[in-house]
């Protein structure tokens, strides 16, 4: 069975402490691509280098929509 | 080296949601990879929703109270003692921790607080220490003035603070009406002693986006890790203030160009306030950048709530609040009639804007401009360049158009900086 890694989707870098509006960082569009790439290179390996190793008790997720 | 850490996760019908300590970060990540990380498979994965379990933040108000009377506030605060019937309608500190067990719940990761002025109300490091034991990171916007020697330690449960700084000297009273300088720079330079992750807030108006540079270059000497520049906003005692208070037409064309030249010089790490997004995507930044880095205008309703002091939820702080009883969001959130006008708003979205390139990013700007401007809240966000007419729509592009001939754009030199600034 082929080993499905998967892939990051979207990155949103920062923490907004501003309490009135969604702030964004726009660090990514004055970083060029090789920088990028870098980043979210860094960042892949990050998550898995915190791989779970057992899973935990709770294991359903979060209430499901109506 | 301290192993990484993922500080919480959330199972979402695409994968899940990861939230990472450094860099601080959220990652959205598809099903294979939450499976090759350990995670096992959830039922939300039966499922094809484009809304998400819950925001990924909130956006708290603890209270309304606030001594600075700042002439431009858009909560429209009153000093403490002022006004006993809001002050008995806030909840406190038991009622906001309820509120925080039921964002614990959903697995929100960050709290944003603030106010009024938070660091007034004496249980609000309880609040903020208890937000971090429920498992959700607690930030901060605050004046400073309450900053001192004896709680500036405190500030270290906070994941980012920061310190609101319009202008520098006697320009700080250019939006605020008075010279709270001072007293900003003085909690700057705790925080950084503290070594706790500081930050500037800058409202920008037509007042101050000439000053700027003076600010940024601040911001660097005094170490702050981030700046994070803040639309003028016509709400509370704004609302009168905005005609005077607004960018010109230049500025907003100019805006994104200007900013980021000047956090290139000064080599400051830039955040835009959602409002300010129209101004971005004026200047057809990359749409697969715009969308894996996750810029974004108005995504009230969807990745942001707020919670008033009184405990009354909106799709955004400056959003009239909604009859949903915190206690029940769990049940009202996934529903499809709550804030329905923010979710639903591209579906019927008006020109230039269902046109627009950036639409599914944009979202029409800040509908509260739009509301305040033209009366009309689902209109266009009269501040944004092309809807000014400065700039052409443009075609609306394929995702998988060349990038070549876009990043160009970004490689441009800052000769161009200089002609904005005569404009201007």
């Amino acid at each position: 069975m082929r080993n499905r890694r998967g892939r990051i989707l979207k990155v949103r870098l920062g923490v907004n402490p501003n309490s009135s509006s969604l702030g964004s960082s726009v660090l990514f569009l004055m970083l060029g691509s090789p920088a990028l790439a870098i980043l979210v290179f860094t960042l892949s390996t990050l998550l898995r280098t915190s791989r779970r190793r057992k899973p935990d008790a709770e294991t359903k997720g979060p209430r499901l929509p109506v | 080296m301290r192993k990484p850490r993922v500080l919480a996760y959330r199972y979402e019908s695409f994968g899940g949601i990861l939230h990472l300590e450094r860099p601080a970060s959220l990652v959205w990540v598809d099903r294979d990879y939450m499976r090759s990380l350990g995670y096992p498979d959830s039922p939300l994965w039966d499922l094809d929703t484009p809304l998400l379990t819950a925001p990924t933040e909130v956006h708290l108000s603890v209270t309304r109270q606030c001594s600075a009377g700042c002439r431009g506030c858009y909560v429209d605060s009153y000093r403490p003692g002022t006004r006993p019937d809001l002050e008995s309608g806030e909840l406190g500190l038991a009622g906001m921790k309820r509120v925080v067990d039921v964002l614990a719940g959903m697995r929100v990761f960050h709290l944003a607080l603030g106010g009024g002025e938070s660091l007034e109300l004496p249980w609000f490091f309880e609040l903020a220490d208890y937000a971090r034991s429920r498992g959700i990171v607690p930030n901060l916007t605050t004046n400073g003035f309450r900053i001192d020697e004896e709680n500036v330690c405190r500030c270290r449960v906070f994941g980012q603070i920061n310190v609101s700084i319009d202008g520098l000297g006697e320009e700080y009273g250019f939006s605020r009406g008075f010279d709270g300088f001072a007293g900003a720079d003085r909690a700057l330079r705790l925080l950084r002693r503290a070594r706790c992750n500081a930050g500037i807030n800058v409202v920008v108006s037509r007042k101050n986006l000439p000053l700027l540079e003076g600010i940024l270059h601040y911001a660097r000497k005094a170490g702050v890790n981030q700046v994070e520049l803040l639309r003028f906003k016509p709400a509370g005692r704004g609302k009168g203030l905005f005609p005077e208070m607004d960018l010109t037409a230049g500025q907003a064309r100019d805006f994104f160009p200007l900013v980021t030249s000047l956090a290139r010089r000064y080599r400051t790490r830039l955040r835009l306030d959602c409002s300010f997004m129209p101004m971005v995507f004026a200047h057809r930044p990359d749409p697969r950048r715009v969308d894996f880095f996750s810029a974004c205008g108005c995504l009230g309703g969807e990745m942001l709530m707020s919670i008033g002091p009184d405990g009354a939820a909106g799709a955004c702080s400056f959003a009239d609040p909604e009859p949903l009883p915190f206690p029940a969001m769990p049940e009202w959130w996934p529903a499809e009639r709550t804030f329905a006008p923010f979710r639903a708003w591209r579906r019927n979205a008006p020109e230039p804007c269902a046109s627009c390139a950036y639409l599914e990013f944009c979202r029409g700007g800040c509908h509260v401009v739009a509301q305040a401007a033209s009366g009309d809240w689902a209109g266009p966000d009269p501040g944004c360049p092309i809807v000014r007419g400065n700039t052409p729509p443009g075609p609306r592009r394929d995702i998988d158009e060349d990038r070549g001939a876009t990043l160009k754009k970004f490689r441009r030199p800052c000769s161009r900086m200089y002609e904005t600034r005569q404009t201007w």
